[in-house]
């Protein structure tokens, strides 16, 4: 039986590479030909619509509106991603309780994944102890996101496998650094890092990146992705039966 | 048809083993023969080869991203020019592992700019190993060995750096004596104006040395170019008649 996928990206501070991780799921998508829309929750003006304009609405998580928008059209052909705000993953997922979203998880209606993104500072840990209770049955995935030298983390290995048990079949996925220069290059050409590899504009005109900037984008994008395809991402999301049915549609 | 573009990659993981002496030679081979050829040297404690040859040869620094960018974006260009670049011993590791992430070995061919790697052999264990290590990591790039007879001493390396096809065939750069040598290194001494005018005065039994030494080593370049050019054009007229026999084929 197919259904709906929702996948949250969030984290408990900016500056940690929230958006980032989130451009990278819908290239992995993307490439992999699964039908994916992205509701970036910096309103006004959100970052990821920038690279990703054609996938990407922006609003605000916790207006009602916005949530009908996102949740009243669930599609169990379609993958949503849920950019959250930086600090406000806690809120929304209270949100998502309140209208029945964690329930329809747990009654197996709705695959939710929800992609933690760590900051290095130990507040990060009390983050993942104040989201353990809604995610029973979400798919829940630690994400270490090793950007602008970060030394992680300020804590032990003892206490972050505290924290880490605290949370049923928790999965660390790590995100190593990317190039500066070629981060730098990704954010001033505003297109998606596959647009970037293949040298190609926002419209889909050629462009003149630097070798050697896509280069290190491309090397860096097969890490990513090998973590995603290392947690089965593509089938969680969508289970196989549920790709024979839409081959057969 | 245009011709590939060759980068000459000159390296050894050990310093003092007739690089910088092989990229000038290659240089001046092709100035000689009146071509555009642009030379890089990525030695960042003693820029020998920039020093001796400034119009033709760039001082280039990989240790930071822009120096990565200056160069590897200048050797994907195809402009048929050849570039050659020498490779120090201390910017080796650095050269080939961002060769390796970059995928320079995958994505030049499909500009049509061909990587060859002179590899300067000598007895020693890491130079062994360093080479076996190339070998594997670049499998689809030329790796040809040169054995510099003021190097190798009498050694025979064939067994330890074997060549992996008929292109690919090892380059030997003959002894210069100690005299000349001095001469040559002092500078300003430039191999392709010697050939056109040697320098007034200069001793007759050098001259002689001089000219049977660039002889020895500019046919061993020639032969070499015209086995990857032979080795493209092959390529390419396979690629040709597969697409005749398989007009849905890809190309490259």
């Amino acid at each position: 039986m197919s259904k709906p996928a929702v996948i949250i990206v969030g984290a408990d501070k900016g500056g940690v590479g929230k958006t980032t991780i989130t451009r990278t799921l819908l290239d992995y998508f993307s490439a992999r030909k699964v039908p994916t829309r992205a509701f970036d929750t910096e309103s006004p003006k959100g970052t990821l619509k920038r690279f990703h304009p054609d996938v990407t609405d922006v609003l605000d998580v916790t207006k009602v509106a916005d949530q009908m928008q996102i949740f009243d059209t669930l599609s169990d052909s379609t993958v949503t991603i849920i950019d959250v705000r930086a600090g406000l993953l806690s809120p929304t997922l209270t949100a998502l309780r309140d209208i029945g979203f964690i329930d329809a998880a747990k009654k197996g209606q709705i695959t939710f994944s929800v992609f933690h993104i760590l900051g290095p500072s130990i507040a990060s840990l009390d983050e993942i102890a104040d989201t353990a209770d809604y995610l029973s049955d979400a798919k829940y995935f630690l994400v270490k996101n090793f950007i602008n030298n970060t030394h992680f983390f300020e804590w032990d290995q003892a206490t972050y496998n505290s924290y880490f048990r605290r949370i049923k079949d928790a999965v660390e996925i790590t995100i190593p650094k990317l190039n500066e220069m070629a981060s730098e290059q990704v954010e001033l050409a505003s297109v998606p890092f596959l647009s970037f590899i293949a040298n190609k504009g926002a419209d889909g005109e050629n462009a003149a990146y630097s070798f050697v900037l896509r280069g290190y984008v491309r090397h860096w994008l097969g890490h990513v992705w090998a973590e995603y395809d290392r947690i089965k991402l593509v089938d969680i999301v969508s289970p196989k039966d549920q790709v024979q049915i839409r081959v057969a549609r | 048809m245009s011709r590939p573009t060759h980068v000459y990659i000159v390296a050894s993981p050990r310093p003092r083993t007739g690089k910088t002496l092989l990229a000038r030679a290659l240089i001046e081979f092709f100035r000689t023969d009146e071509r555009p050829v642009a030379g890089f040297d990525l030695d960042t404690m003693d820029p020998m080869l920039a020093r001796i040859l400034p119009k033709f040869a760039l001082h280039a620094d990989i240790n930071d991203t822009r120096g990565q960018v200056a160069l590897f974006d200048e050797l994907i260009v195809d402009d048929e020019k050849p570039k050659v670049v020498d490779v120090s011993a201390h910017a080796y590791e650095t050269f080939f592992d961002l060769m390796e992430q970059i995928d320079f070995a995958t994505e030049a061919p499909r500009r049509s700019v061909e990587p060859v790697i002179l590899y300067a052999a000598n007895s020693d264990a890491l130079s062994v190993k360093s080479y076996d290590r190339l070998r594997n990591r670049f499998p689809r790039l030329t790796l040809a060995p040169v054995y510099n007879d003021g190097i190798m001493r009498g050694y025979n390396l064939r067994g330890e750096f074997p060549t992996t096809n008929v292109v690919a065939l090892p380059l030997r750069i003959p002894i210069l004596s100690p005299l000349l040598r001095t001469i040559v290194d002092a500078g300003p001494f430039s191999f392709a104006e010697f050939r056109r005018q040697p320098p007034q005065g200069f001793p007759a039994h050098l001259e002689a040395e001089m000219n049977a030494w660039l002889k020895r080593v500019n046919l061993q370049f020639r032969e070499m170019e015209l086995r990857l050019l032979l080795s493209s054009l092959r390529g390419t007229l396979l690629g040709r008649s597969e697409r005749q026999r398989d007009p849905a084929r890809p190309r490259a």
